[in-house]
């Protein structure tokens, strides 16, 4: 099960990794998607406006930016299954009780990180699709920080519960590995 | 395993005084020595007023419940044979442990269960068998503990089971006296009665008279005669590991369960760590084991927790007198976690789950218990509460 969703992860990876570069190359280090997640209203119109501005195959970088956050919605679901089946692993290895308790918050804690993604996903769609309109913007930063602290602390807790099983020299030291 | 072999017609008197709850602690001993497989499953049928392919219709195990469940065992599973790969076995003090039961040995995903706990420990491991869910019924009839015991040969054999053959598919409404006036098949129940006498003498936890006589008024003769079912299913598979030869050293460890409360609660609260206790209690059949079916019955919500109560004191009480069958003074082979009042009122997770920090607590008893642990030469190791 973790291979699968490796391999889906990493595919999923480069190819949102290779159209970022390309929106990257094309629109500048001050366009990117990663902006665009994080800006507010002028700044996201004028991320959205230098893509409709520039060409890219038969569209432009704008429909590439849509197409990618059409992939995004998979690559989600990879990534919070795997915060799951790690923290749920670690859980299972976990002696001591408040770390252990906290392993199975980020069970809960890897769906909301999910969801907010989703969120994330949706609003800037509903951005991209219109995108020629000067009134109509979500910024969807507020999201994008949730998502990305609920990641972060999942991963911190893991790691934290990892360490300290390697470091105590306890059994089952975390056969699991990135 | 060689049974006694009983004049003819008296194994059927006792397996119909059995049925109709008339029979004494000597008769029941009696037959526990002598019946087989057939014999335990004619019994069910009877208790169930079902036919064979009925009881293991009902018995069967949920589809979905039973794929997630061999997730975790073929974790489980794999970390133990990369361990006896590693040469577990070969280093002096190590203990190789099998298992066979039900939610409380395997709960899957969201709860650290009492096998987690247990196999946690750096000089254990443990093969699983257990699926949540799974009734004593199938782990008999199934009969994969025989064939894994005969190729691991553990150190111990855990067993968790009964509670689902008690409250799976509302059988709980059938072991209801709605009138009240279960008391008279308590007192026909002499092997029962002479249990809770012999307690009241050698006190191991507890015993709340008032609850327990309030509780027990409700309980009919299906309730006697499946406890008494309980017990020969139980004396059949540990007499048939004990006494088989092949296992001259395995201890076994049983546990009865902690006084559950039947309620419908979800459970709604502040506390983030607890986030997955109203979802348990939303979607995995929270209230329809214990309160739906005494609902069902017309009981006073009042009276719910006491009939748990009794049925739970008695369930401990027989498997304590099952151990006791196979143990002398000199040679205790058979313990018994006695989880009883510890986990309290607000310690369940749902009606029939602790929260986390009491399975490790019960967890940790079976952890004393396979160390052996001093306990004052009984076999029966109390589970501590948490807030004496």
């Amino acid at each position: 099960m973790k291979i699968i969703l490796w391999l889906l992860f990493i595919v999923l990876v480069i190819i949102t990794g290779q159209e970022a570069h390309i929106i990257q190359v094309n629109a500048g280090d001050q366009a990117t998607l990663l902006h665009l997640e994080f800006t507010d209203f002028a700044a996201g119109k004028k991320i959205l406006d230098c893509w409709r501005g520039i060409t890219y195959g038969e569209g432009t970088l704008l429909s590439l930016a849509q197409s990618n956050t059409r992939t995004d919605f998979l690559f989600l679901i990879t990534y919070t299954l795997l915060l799951i089946s790690y923290s749920n692993s670690q859980m299972q290895q976990e002696r001591n009780p408040a770390l252990n308790n906290l392993l199975r918050l980020n069970l809960f804690l890897a769906v909301l990180a999910g969801l907010c993604d989703v969120s994330e996903n949706l609003i800037l769609l509903y951005d991209m699709r219109h995108a020629g309109e000067i009134t109509r913007y979500v910024s969807s930063s507020w999201v994008s920080i949730a998502k990305w602290l609920l990641i972060g602390w999942v991963i911190l807790i893991w790691l934290i519960s990892l360490i300290r099983c390697r470091v105590m020299r306890e059994k089952r030291t975390c056969y699991v590995s990135v | 395993m060689k049974r006694d072999n009983l004049p003819p017609g008296r194994k059927e008197e006792l397996i119909g005084k059995v049925l109709e709850n008339r029979i004494d602690a000597a008769g029941l001993r009696e037959l526990a020595g002598a019946v087989d497989e057939h014999d335990l499953s004619r019994i069910i049928q009877r208790i169930y007023d079902l036919n064979e392919q009925q009881v293991a219709r009902i018995a069967a195990l949920d589809a979905i419940l039973g794929k997630v469940d061999a997730i975790k065992n073929a974790r489980r599973n794999n970390y133990f044979t990369r361990q006896i790969q590693k040469g577990f076995r070969q280093k002096a003090g190590n203990i190789v442990i099998l298992a066979e039961g039900d939610s409380w040995f395997n709960y899957p995903v969201l709860l650290s269960d009492v096998l987690d706990w247990v196999g946690m420990e750096p000089d254990m491991i443990v093969y699983s068998l257990a699926e949540g869910g799974d009734w004593l019924l199938n782990m008999l009839s199934a009969r994969k503990y025989v064939e894994q015991l005969s190729v691991i040969q553990p150190d111990v054999f855990l067993i968790s089971a009964g509670g689902n053959d008690l409250v799976g598919r509302s059988r709980l409404a059938a072991m209801i006296d709605a009138t009240g006036g279960g008391t008279n098949e308590y007192n026909q129940n002499t092997w029962a009665k002479a249990l809770i006498e012999i307690r009241k003498s050698k006190p191991i936890v507890d015993l709340d008279q008032s609850r327990f006589n309030n509780g027990i008024r409700y309980i009919n003769k299906d309730f006697h005669a499946l406890l008494m079912f309980f017990y020969l299913q139980y004396s059949f598979m540990i007499g048939g590991i004990l006494k088989s030869g092949k296992f001259p050293d395995i201890r076994i460890i049983t546990q009865g369960y902690d006084y559950a409360v039947p309620n419908s609660d979800k459970k709604f609260g502040p506390n983030p760590l607890r986030w997955y206790r109203p979802f348990i209690r939303m979607f995995l059949g929270h209230g329809s084991w214990l309160k739906t079916p005494l609902q069902l019955r017309g009981i006073p919500e009042k009276d719910h927790a006491d009939i748990i109560y009794a049925m739970i004191y008695l369930f401990n009480e027989m498997m304590i007198d099952v151990g006791n069958e196979f143990c002398t003074e000199s040679d205790k082979r058979v313990f018994h976690i006695d989880s009883r009042g510890s986990v309290g009122d607000s310690g369940w997770s749902d009606e029939l789950h602790p929260l986390p920090i009491h399975f490790h607590r019960t967890g940790q008893t079976f952890i004393d218990c396979i160390r052996q642990k001093p306990n004052n030469g009984s076999q029966v190791y109390v589970v501590q509460k948490l807030h004496p």
